[in-house]
C-alpha cells in the first residue's frame, strides 16, 4: 500500500468506502492501522455516517408535486401575454380619457366640467370591469 | 382564456425524465441528497423544500447525457447552490444554527445531534467538503464539480478540514 502523505493519502476515498459498506480488504485495513491520514478519515467516516438516514416522501407522490408544479408554470406562462395585454389595453384607455378630457375642457368650460365627470364615471366603471375579469382568471 | 390554461394544464412542461426513470433515480438519489441537506441547513423542513426544489431544476435542465453516477452528481451541484442561495437570503440562519447547537448535543458520538455539532463548528464550505468526501465518498475531482472549487484545491482544503473534525472527536473522547 501507498505510505503516508502530510496533506493525506491516495487510499482514503477506498477507507471512506470500506466504513460506508463494512467491507475491508486485510490489506486496506492494516494501511488504515498504520496510517494517520487514513485512521482519521475513517474515524471523521464512521463519525459523519453514523446519523440516521432521513426519511424521504414517497417517489410517485415527489413525481406528481414535480409534473404538477411543471404544468402550472407552463400554464403561467402561456396567460402572460395576454395579462400583458390587459394592462396595455387599461392604459391606453386611461390615455384617451385623459385626452378626450383635455380636448373637451379647451372647446369651452362647461362641457368640459361635465365632459370631465362622465369619462371619470366611464373610466372608474372600465377599470373596475377589467380588474373584476382578471380576478375572475 | 381558460381554455389556454386548460391546454396547457393537460400537458406538463418537458421533463428531462419519464416517471418510471425517475422513480429510479430517485430510489437512488433522495437519502444521501436529503441527509446532505439536512446536515447543510440544519432544518429538516428546509431540506424537504430544497430537495423538491433540487429535483425539480434538474428535472427542467438540458443535462447532457451521462452516467447515473454523474447524474447523481449533477443533482448534489444542485443541491449545493440551492444551499448556498438559501444562507445568502436569510444571512442569520447559519449563525442560528450554530448557536443553537455549539455545546449542547448529549453525550455520545452515535447521535444526529452529535453530528450536527460538530459540522456547526465548521464553515458552510467546509461541511459540504466534509459530507462529500466522508459520507458520499467522492473523488476530488467530484467534489470540485459539484462545490465548483478548483480540483488541486481540494486536497489540503479537506486535510484542514479532517484534522479540525479529527482534533474535535479526540477532545469529545477525553470529556
Amino acid at each position: 500500500m501507498g505510505s503516508m502523505k502530510p496533506a493525506g493519502c491516495d487510499h482514503e476515498r477506498a477507507v471512506v468506502r470500506a466504513v460506508r459498506s463494512g467491507l475491508w480488504s486485510g490489506e486496506l485495513r492494516q494501511h488504515a492501522a498504520q496510517c494517520e491520514a487514513c485512521g482519521e478519515a475513517m474515524a471523521v467516516a464512521a463519525f459523519l455516517q453514523s446519523g440516521e438516514t432521513p426519511a424521504v416522501p414517497e417517489a410517485g407522490l415527489m413525481w406528481w408535486k414535480l409534473e404538477l408544479r411543471a404544468r402550472r408554470e407552463k400554464a403561467a406562462r402561456a396567460m402572460r401575454p395576454l395579462v400583458i395585454a390587459e394592462r396595455a389595453a387599461a392604459c391606453l384607455l386611461g390615455a384617451a380619457l385623459m385626452g378626450g378630457i383635455v380636448w373637451l375642457g379647451s372647446l369651452s368650460s362647461t362641457l368640459g366640467l361635465a365632459a370631465g365627470a362622465a369619462t371619470a364615471i366611464l373610466g372608474v366603471s372600465a377599470g373596475s370591469a377589467i380588474l373584476l375579469a382578471s380576478s375572475r382568471k | 382564456m381558460t381554455n389556454a390554461a386548460e391546454l396547457a394544464m393537460a400537458a406538463p412542461e418537458r421533463l428531462s425524465m419519464s416517471e418510471s426513470e425517475f422513480r429510479e433515480f430517485y430510489a437512488f438519489t433522495a437519502g444521501p441528497v436529503k441527509a446532505y441537506l439536512i446536515r447543510m441547513t440544519g432544518d429538516g423542513a428546509t431540506a424537504d423544500d430544497l430537495l423538491q426544489e433540487a429535483y425539480y431544476r434538474f428535472l427542467r435542465a438540458e443535462i447532457p447525457a451521462m452516467d447515473r453516477s454523474g447524474q447523481k452528481n449533477y443533482l448534489f451541484r444542485i443541491a449545493t447552490n440551492l444551499v448556498r442561495d438559501h444562507f445568502r437570503r436569510r444571512p442569520g440562519q447559519a449563525v442560528a444554527l450554530d448557536e443553537q447547537t455549539a455545546g449542547h448535543a448529549p453525550a455520545g458520538f452515535d447521535t444526529a445531534a452529535t453530528v450536527r455539532q460538530a459540522l456547526a463548528g465548521l464553515e458552510p464550505r467546509e461541511r459540504e467538503l466534509v459530507w462529500l468526501a466522508y459520507v458520499e465518498g467522492a473523488s476530488h475531482r467530484e467534489i470540485a464539480s459539484i462545490t465548483g472549487l478548483k480540483e488541486a484545491s481540494i486536497r489540503p482544503l479537506l486535510y484542514r478540514v479532517r484534522q479540525k473534525l479529527a482534533g474535535w472527536l479526540r477532545r469529545k473522547e477525553v470529556e
